[in-house]
């Protein structure tokens, strides 16, 4: 029977799906009939790029996720890596990244604490505790054409990391915020949660083989279902549009959350010391349609899901919006008909789930089949019946690439005047401190935290209580390089985060991405992507510290497309990388405050003339142009090398990446980090000296070690008594300008002072 | 000066009002009422002449008012929001705080931004509905809210805030 | 044996593991109890109480203003009202304020109240690492401040209710009651932002009853228990200390707080 597709059409337009009719025909010929309201919907869900990957699968099995530590990587919730080993336990790290951006551009502070919340779901599924998140955002220009908009959506946007995150208990540590004119309609909001479990209590997010064997129910837990999720997962598919988005963005509630989690430990107890094999997963995108039908499918069984023994919020819902909501704080368990009371007790009774948040409750909704069929029922009728594999095979697209690249020439003069350039630098939106946004984050809660935001390039933290391991997380990614050089961005994107990490002495284990692009169907965004991954490819090709000739392995991420105004305006392309490192005896850990005058400045990496999309260009020269520095990857290998070996030999005693602002900037950052000492150059007025962003380190050393520097190493100055950042012929009076670059970001954005 | 109120409350279920109310039942029953909404309540002090202003004026700012998630009355002194449940009978409670830091803050930040606003009060509106029987309901919704120890009230601190009706 | 701590884990408290620890690590057993584990938490043979930072409730209605009504203050009150040690850390000491346990001068009336922070342009959360001095009277009663002395202790905070406001006819007994006051690295008094980070009266960081048995505090000692934990720019021998040292895990500047009631519980 051929489907008309003028009926498929009005399906669509009436159900306000994603789809295409193309997609829309292809469904009714695996039925072989007109799919229900809820087929399309789980369908509809499932083919999204958020779910299916449609348009990026092909490039994203050329990234390098292989490596000896790697335990489990990209395609489940969230990856997993082996960490350390602490009296006779193995313990991993779990960690898991995504993009909330479109939500939170029409509801920052929802927007934002719900992208905090479904994150941490990711890893709390695989078994883990979550032990930090950090966030990497971006927003338009705040004191642009759009800036009120801009900074109404930063203060919403850190209001709802903090109201979420602080609460949940989870320490947010640190990552990045940039200001781009480019995101101007489309902030982004990315998201990175870490968890640490015990090597042997993984849990995957399928039910297991032993349910050939025995009865297996599907347990749903967490708040009562309701419908103002309804159809976000196709959210990201579409084009920006504040109707659309109200629809489809959460309530959060970090309070449910952390009893949830809470309770989840028990549960998992629990279920470990009953020995029974078990499925855990949460509840996302699709909500309960998804959770189940994947759990089945990846389990090869069937389940029968009945709709009637969903606990909900509001009466009445139709079985796709009951299936089909984003409902938050939900998890799901596959696990023996026979241990089911026991779970129901801990959420229901020894957490008083139902006294604690009106309807909540955790319940048996669905047993899984023998027959590998995915069946719903509701109201005694069939509302869904579907080949489970059919569900979870998803669509593929091989989009068109063309390069669109821009090429804007370098300018011919580079006037320097470091005493006026550098506090310019600083005073910037792009060069001020961060603090007034780490301000608001609970850093500290777990009492596991080592390093905070601003101290040094990385946070860093105690995962296991007595265990000197430390873990330290850094996130980056620089839209002036990705707009200029698409596959640049992507490859600095995994050095400067490789970078912040090595530079507390840290070994890169892993590494996460979230690709965030415009239209995949623009040929010019997808160029963009091909570069882009193959800039990280490349780079994690020759990051990888862990066992000779591996790669750094990426372990999980995220696609995010369509991130335009609703004028087809595309963002710079933001690939966004954050890097996972372990210091094996933390108390080796360096930061970037200044020790003892006296002691040398010495640069790793000698500087190039290469300024595209640097401080310098864009604050002093007002140019947005030029050339990006070139990604150097066994430069960077080997001067990563050299310093995870002398901070380990407690040879080093503050470090500092050059990244944004070049050598004078991380310098001037060292001193603003320190409590009264300066530095004193012994460079000129030399712009490819001071202002040049090839990559490299800055590291305080005592004079002894001179001597004994390698090639990509010089001195370049001394720390002082006096405060001051200087060199021949200029100084800067660093203690003068301290209060304004630390206050500028508030004044801006929080009091409006800016404009 | 003329003073206008905005009440601004969530589209969606407010869940500080179903604590507020499941706490109520559990400790003081005989308070309680059948339905209780929260409201953000913005009091403007408007420079003569402009208080027609004030819609324009919020609209620059989410922090007040996301017309995405929320609900937003202009309302004079002691004036019900509108859309209550006929059914019951409603009373209200105003509780703000002596000093606070938002009023503080947008009181300098919407005259530097050049809106003609002379003071900013912010506070929170709760609203009693009680059955019809209830009895005298101004009297109950104030002893729900003043926190004179922790087996009485629970709204307002009274230490460091007021508690006024809002009829 | 070692002396049993309770840390009571309300819904939405999120530092019971870490204060537990904390009283592990200074001689004592912290044990952990549910809001619901009202027959195992009273006949648990606790010597003590810890209330724990979070956010009870998600602070509805008022930080601490629900927790302080749940059925497992009636035994912390009881045993409170009896000189059992009890301490309340940030959100711990927002319940114990709605319990009316501090300032206590009439047990369970609110007589004082922990309302949103006061800063010049800035509403809600601030978390930093600030200063505060045990004063004499209380470091004499109270088995919490046993150990504290009176030079300035660096510690971190991270709330946004956590300014004391008193009646202003109490005035003078809760400046007595101010057992913990913010002040500047040097040990001034701070009663001015930003070293008063939050507008409190007196600066008071942290208040006693009348018996000193009850303290609440809004800066996290638990977060604070080892050198490790101190940032490595702040100023003060704290801090000197820890640029020399690194971040080992040698005691830090809040386990004062710990080992003084483990001092306290061992001499009676």
């Amino acid at each position: 029977m051929t489907p008309d597709r003028n009926e498929l059409q009005t399906e669509i337009r009436n159900r306000g799906l994603a789809m295409t009719v193309d997609e829309a025909e292809r469904l009714h010929g695996i039925f072989g009939r007109m799919p229900s309201p809820l087929e399309f919907h789980l369908f509809d869900i499932m083919w999204s790029e958020h779910c299916s990957y449609k348009s990026s699968r092909k490039l994203l099995k050329t990234l390098p996720t292989r490596a000896s530590q790697v335990v489990i990587g990209p395609g489940e919730d969230a990856g997993v890596v082996r960490f350390c080993t602490h009296q006779g336990t193995d313990y991993d790290i779990v960690v898991a990244h995504e993009s909330h951006n479109h939500p939170s551009q029409v509801l920052p502070v929802e927007g934002a604490a719900t992208g905090v919340g479904g994150i941490v779901r990711d890893v709390y599924c695989m078994g883990a505790d979550v032990i930090g998140s950090l966030d990497l955002l971006r927003f338009g220009d705040p004191l642009g054409r759009y800036g009120e908009r801009c900074r109404g959506i930063a203060r919403g946007v850190v209001e709802g990391i903090w109201q979420y995150g602080n609460a949940l208990g989870v320490p947010n540590l640190g990552g990045d915020t940039e200001f781009h004119p480019g995101y101007d309609d489309n902030c982004l909001v990315n998201v990175v949660a870490l968890g640490i479990v015990r090597h042997d209590r993984v849990v995957h997010s399928y039910v297991p083989v032993e349910a050939r064997q025995e009865p297996y129910v599907f347990i749903l837990t967490g708040k009562p279902t309701d419908d103002t999720g309804f159809g976000g997962a196709t959210f990201a598919s579409a084009d920006l549009d504040g109707e659309l988005g109200m629809k489809s963005v959460q309530v959060a509630d970090p309070f449910l959350k952390r009893i949830l989690a809470q309770a989840n430990l028990d549960v998992l107890d629990y279920l470990f010391e009953t020995g029974v094999a078990f499925g855990f997963k949460d509840l996302g995108a699709g909500g309960i349609a998804c959770v189940t039908s994947e759990m089945a499918a990846h389990g090869g069984l069937g389940i029968h899901v009945n709709l009637d023994d969903v606990p909900v919020s509001i009466p009445g819902l139709p079985p796709e919006v009951a299936a089909c909501s984003e409902t938050q704080e939900r998890f799901g368990f596959a696990v023996p008909a026979k241990v089911a009371g026991g779970v129901l007790a801990i959420y229901n009774e020894k957490y008083e789930l139902p006294r604690l948040f009106p309807g909540a409750r955790a319940a048996v909704i669905g047993h899984f089949t023998q027959d590998p069929v995915y069946r719903v029922t509701h109201c005694g009728t069939e509302a869904a019946c579907a080949p489970a594999e059919a569900i979870t095979e998803g669509v593929f697209y091989d989009r068109p690439h063309a390069p669109a690249e821009v090429s804007i020439p370098d300018p011919v003069e580079l006037p320097c005047s470091p005493g006026k350039d550098i506090p310019e630098m600083l005073l910037s939106v792009g060069g001020c401190s961060r603090g007034a946004v780490w301000s608001y984050y609970d850093s500290e809660v777990r009492g596991a935290t080592v390093l905070r935001p601003g101290e040094a390039d990385s946070c860093v933290i105690l995962p296991v209580p007595g265990c000197p391991a430390g873990l330290a997380v850094s996130g980056d990614g620089n839209p002036w390089y990705g707009e200029l050089d698409p596959f640049l961005g992507g490859a600095h994107a995994v050095a400067e985060a490789v970078r912040n990490v090595v530079s507390v002495g840290a070994v890169p284990l892993c590494a996460t991405d979230c690709l965030n692009y415009g239209s995949p169907e623009s040929p010019a965004v997808m160029h963009q992507f091909h570069r882009g991954i193959e800039g990280i490819a490349d780079a994690c090709r020759h990051l990888g510290f862990v066992e000779p000739g591996e790669p750094l392995p990426i372990v999980s991420g995220n696609v995010s497309f369509y991130n335009q105004s609703s004028s087809g305006r595309s963002i710079p392309p933001s690939p966004i990388v954050a890097v996972f490192g372990r210091i094996d005896d933390c108390s080796t850990a360096v930061d970037m405050v200044l020790k003892k005058p006296g002691n040398i400045i010495v640069l790793l990496g000698h500087r190039h003339p290469e300024f595209g999309g640097s401080l310098y260009y864009r604050k002093v020269l007002g140019h947005a142009g030029g050339r990006v520095p070139l990604f150097r990857g066994p430069l960077e290998a080997e001067m990563a090398r050299w310093v995870i070996g002398k901070v380990r030999s407690r040879e080093v005693s503050g470090s500092h990446d050059i990244s944004t602002g070049g050598l004078a900037l991380s310098a001037a950052e060292m001193v603003l980090a320190s409590t009264g000492l300066g530095i004193a150059l012994n460079a000129g007025a030399d712009p490819v000296q001071l202002y040049s962003e090839t990559p490299g380190y800055l590291l305080e050393m005592d004079p002894s070690c001179e001597g004994s520097l390698p090639g990509f190493a010089e001195v370049v100055g001394r720390v002082t008594h006096d405060g001051m950042l200087s060199g021949n012929g200029w100084s800067v009076d660093i203690q003068g300008i301290r209060e304004r670059w630390a206050d500028l970001l508030a004044s801006i954005v929080w009091r409006e002072e800016g404009v | 000066m003329e003073r206008v109120f905005v009440a601004v409350r969530l589209k969606s279920p407010d869940p500080g009002a179903a604590t507020a109310l499941s706490t109520l039942r559990r400790v003081m029953p005989d308070c309680a009422p059948v339905q209780l909404s929260r409201y953000d309540l913005w009091e403007f002090d408007m420079k003569p002449g402009t208080s027609d202003t004030v819609p324009g004026m919020i609209s620059h700012f989410t922090d007040i008012v996301n017309p995405n998630k929320h609900l937003s009355f202009i309302l004079t002194q002691g004036q019900p929001p509108p859309g209550e449940n006929p059914g019951l009978d409603w009373t209200g409670v105003l509780v703000r705080d002596h000093a606070d830091s938002r009023s503080m803050n947008w009181s300098t930040l919407l005259p530097r931004r050049g809106f003609p606003v002379e003071r900013v009060r912010w506070g929170v509106l709760w609203r009693f509905g009680f059955g019809t029987d209830a009895g005298s309901i101004g009297e109950l919704a104030m002893r729900a809210s003043l926190s004179e120890s922790r087996d009485s009230g629970l709204l307002a601190n009274p230490v460091s805030q007021e508690a006024l009706p809002w009829k | 044996m070692k002396p049993r701590v309770a840390v009571v884990r309300f819904p939405g408290s999120n530092c019971e593991y870490e204060t537990a620890r904390a009283l592990d690590a200074c001689g004592m057993q912290g044990v952990i109890f549910n809001w619901n584990e009202l027959s195992g938490a009273a006949g648990s043979g606790s010597c003590a109480w810890v209330l724990p930072g979070g956010f009870s409730f998600q602070d509805r209605v008022r930080a601490g203003a629900v927790a302080a009504r749940e059925r497992i203050m009636d035994v912390v009150y009881g045993d409170a009202v009896s000189g059992k040690p009890v301490l309340g850390i940030c959100n711990g000491a927002q319940i114990l304020v709605e319990s009316g346990l501090v300032p206590g001068w009439r047990p369970g009336a609110v007589e004082a109240s922990l309302s949103g922070n006061l800063a010049p342009g800035r509403t809600g959360y601030l978390s930093r690492w600030v200063f505060l001095r045990a004063v004499r009277g209380g470091v004499d009663k109270c088995p919490w401040l046993t150990d504290a002395g009176e030079a300035p202790i660096p510690l971190p905070i991270a709330h946004a209710e956590g300014r004391f406001v008193f009646r202003p006819a109490d005035e003078a007994q809760a400046l007595e009651m101010s057992v913990l006051r913010y002040c500047s690295p040097e040990g001034a008094p701070a009663l001015d932002w930003p070293l008063n980070p939050n507008g409190s009266s007196f600066g008071a960081a942290g208040i006693m009853n009348p018996g000193g048995n009850v303290l609440a505090m809004m800066p996290h000692p638990e977060r604070a228990l080892n050198l490790h934990h101190v940032p490595p720019n702040l100023p003060g021998p704290w801090g000197e200390l820890r640029r020399n040292r690194g971040p080992v895990s040698d005691p830090g500047p809040g386990a004062s707080f710990f080992t003084g009631l483990a001092r306290y519980l061992e001499v009676r």
